[in-house]
């Protein structure tokens, strides 16, 4: 598995923890990698991607009163866990380093996964790691 | 004409800054390795 997720253009080096049962990716500065083709190389191998903790820059935004994710690079979103994240409300619009875990995707309507944010940074502030 | 130039390059910089967005690392839980 790890030579196939090597080959995603922008992956830096994979850890398997076949004992964790854990993915480790790091990732080159200014990839446009996207969970969804992470995801999609571990199933091609025949594996099931669970959900996934993950350092991520972009942005907050509100819409209809929901707050989303978007990572800027890739254009992927994901909707962010309500509460007790309205803090996070008065972050958006703003680049920013995110810390969160993002749920299994689990049918059509939430085909990415929801973010539950566990800290955010500005970006340029920190090199990403917690 | 030298002001505009260094007008279109601070408009440059300042519109390439957000896309300097990207997953820094991916730690994903996986069935099946057992």
């Amino acid at each position: 598995m790890s030579v196939s997720i090597k080959k995603i253009p922008g992956v830096e080096s994979v850890n398997v923890s076949l004992k964790q049962g854990l993915v480790s990716i790091t990732l080159k500065p200014g990839n446009t990698i996207t969970l969804t083709q992470v995801r999609k190389a571990i199933k091609d191998d025949a594996f099931t991607p669970k959900e996934a903790r993950v350092v991520a820059v972009g942005e907050l935004a509100a819409a209809n009163g929901r707050l989303r994710f978007k990572v800027a690079g890739t254009n992927e979103v994901f909707p962010v866990e309500p509460a007790p994240h309205a803090l996070w409300q008065k972050q958006t619009g703003k680049p920013l380093l995110v810390n969160g875990i993002i749920s299994e995707p689990t049918n059509r309507s939430d085909n990415t996964g929801i973010l539950q944010i566990t800290g955010t940074s500005e970006t340029g502030a920190t090199n990403g790691k917690e | 004409m030298k002001r505009n130039w260094l007008l279109i390059l601070a408009a440059m910089f300042l519109t390439a800054a957000p896309l300097r967005a990207e997953f820094r690392q991916i730690d994903i839980t996986t069935f099946g390795m057992d």
